[in-house]
């Protein structure tokens, strides 16, 4: 992990690339050119090995052999439009996202618990005057893995590289990854042991602090019963995470979910939050 | 045959119009709940496999009956054409033995459910998607671009695997290292690399069993997951890397050696050096 002090500016917005010019920009473990030719946008990347990456510049990246702008990772767009502006937006991953614990952790019955779940962002990029999405990718490629009762049944989700932490102040808050509150409370007679937890990342909204401090909705996970299933609400905008009340009206909505949930309690299997 | 024929014949030269017009609006009528009945079918619960066995099937029962019905209309005496069929379903009997028997297991395979179309199966040594389940035959695309057409009796008696049932799969890789190598530290590297290949999923966990000491090598099997859809790409990738990682940590996968023993008693082999030029006199003298 690289340690420096996160700029001010947001890697979020509208940046300018003149014709015939090369920009490169560096968020997190991703290093990003792009170049603006006629008709022509051309944008590579390079992905580093650490997801905990602190860096971000978005000025002072050199740039790269014209071999990298031609390589066949490079992805060209052909543009009518001669507009010089690139946008960049952020959303939170397509699938669920399994966090894990640093040591594993139990929630007796009737005690309730705060987790700080820590997710990677998707980076889109648009351009021309009606900013058409060019192209939508993780800033850090997470791992596959498999959620689920078994092998035979369960669903297909990303995992978190980061620890879910017990205290906000512990959980890195890094420029390409969002922190969740999510509070577990166990209403059943047995305790809960809580190995895995399951975020249902595409059904939250993202929102910003400042310019580069992402958060999400908060979540609350209710074990009820010895049913088998566990209802889930996703509060309506970060209140834990943001802090103070200032902090909660500071906060600015980034994207909306990319699957809405019909109302704010679903009540799913327990083995499918849990393990 | 020749009295159904007259039968027809007379039937039709009664000049009994409104029994004619019945009997086309009888055939019509067929026809619609025949049309009626497969659009149904399709919108109802079961799966494309199911449809396209009932579909035809449906519309022969249909058809068939109301064909027996118009004729009836026309004042064709049924019992000889009953008796007719009869013998004519004792002949045919005999000669679609096999076909019976495919659409009868085709029954079978509809209700056990073992794949559907989109799934990969391996059958009798051949492995394709499922493009369609039939009547009589089950219809693969090999992954080569050739079409298999496997009877459905074959289907049933054979060992049918499933390859895409489940979501993920398992991808086992037999792997083998000189005896002079930790392998503690070779799994180790296992896992690393793994880790290291977002493809891998990390929950099931990948799993590495020693299987023993080998002819030439160490001997063990490491089982990283996958998604079905990543299974080839993921297999291709992972060999590459773990090859990649043990010639980087300089850990050597042995060929089959063989060291030969003159035994105690014996000297010795002789070895003769032989100079470049002779050698290559040699050889073109052979």
């Amino acid at each position: 992990m690289t340690t420096g002090r996160i700029p001010e500016t947001g890697w979020i917005g509208s940046f300018k690339v003149a014709h015939g010019i090369t920009r490169g920009f560096r968020i997190g473990p991703m290093t990003l050119w792009i170049q603006r030719l006629e008709n022509e946008w051309r944008i590579a990347h390079e992905s580093g090995t650490d997801a905990m990456d602190e860096s971000l510049d978005l000025d002072n990246i050199k740039t790269p052999e014209q071999s990298i702008l031609e390589s066949k990772n490079a992805v060209r767009f052909s543009f009518a439009d001669d507009s010089e502006e690139i946008t960049f937006s952020a959303r939170l991953a397509d699938r669920p996202v399994v966090t894990r614990s640093e040591y594993s952790l139990n929630v007796p019955a009737h005690e309730e618990v705060a987790a700080y779940v820590s997710t990677p962002l998707w980076m889109g990029i648009s351009a021309g005057r009606k900013t058409k999405l060019l192209l939508e990718m993780p800033i850090f490629r997470p791992s596959d893995t498999f959620f689920g009762p078994s092998t035979l049944e369960g669903e297909l989700c990303y995992a978190s590289q980061a620890f879910y932490r017990l205290k906000f102040e512990n959980q890195p808050l890094l420029p390409h990854r969002a922190v969740t509150a999510v509070l577990v409370k166990n209403k059943s007679e047995k305790a809960l042991s809580l190995d895995l937890i399951k975020l249902p990342a595409p059904n939250l909204s993202l929102y910003r602090i400042g310019e580069n401090m992402f958060l999400t909705q908060d979540v609350v996970y209710t074990r009820t019963e010895e049913d088998g299933f566990a209802s889930l609400q996703i509060r309506e905008k970060p209140g834990v995470n943001a802090g103070d009340e200032g902090g909660k009206a500071r906060a600015v909505l980034v994207s909306e979910p990319r699957e809405k949930v019909s109302g704010n309690i679903v009540t799913r299997a327990f083995s499918s939050l849990f393990k | 045959m020749d009295s159904i024929l007259v039968e027809i014949n007379r039937a039709l030269s009664s000049e009994e119009a409104g029994a004619v017009l019945k009997a086309i609006l009888i055939l019509l009528a067929g026809v619609f709940f025949a049309w009626l009945l497969r659009s149904r079918l399709a919108r109802g619960r079961l799966n494309e496999g199911h449809i396209a066995l009932l579909r035809p099937l449906i519309s022969y029962i249909v058809i068939g009956v109301t064909v027996l019905w118009a004729l009836r209309e026309l004042g064709l005496n049924m019992s000889v054409l009953l008796g007719a069929a009869g013998i004519l379903t004792v002949a045919l009997g005999f000669a679609s033995q096999t076909s019976a028997s495919n659409i009868i297991s085709g029954f079978f395979l509809m209700a056990e459910r073992p794949f559907s179309i989109g799934d990969y199966i391996t059958v009798d040594g051949n492995t394709g998607e499922v493009l369609s389940i039939d009547l009589l035959s089950v219809k693969i695309r090999t992954y080569s671009n050739q079409l298999v057409r496997i009877p459905n009796e074959t289907m049933l008696k054979s060992n049918v695997t499933n390859i895409t049932r489940f979501p993920i799969r398992r991808l086992d890789m037999k792997l083998g290292v000189a005896y002079r190598e930790d392998i503690e530290n070779v799994r180790e590297i296992c896992y690393e690399v793994a880790h290291k290949n977002p493809m891998c999923l990390e929950e099931p966990k990948p799993f590495f069993f020693f299987k023993g000491f080998g002819d030439s090598a160490l001997e063990f099997t490491f089982a990283p997951w996958t998604v079905k859809e990543n299974y080839w790409e993921f297999a291709t990738q992972m060999h590459i890397e773990i090859k990649r990682a043990f010639d980087n940590a300089g850990i050597e996968i042995p060929f089959p050696h063989r060291t030969l023993y003159t035994g105690s008693v014996t000297k010795p082999f002789p070895v003769q050096i032989m100079s470049a030029d002779k050698t290559d006199t040699n050889s073109a003298q052979d």
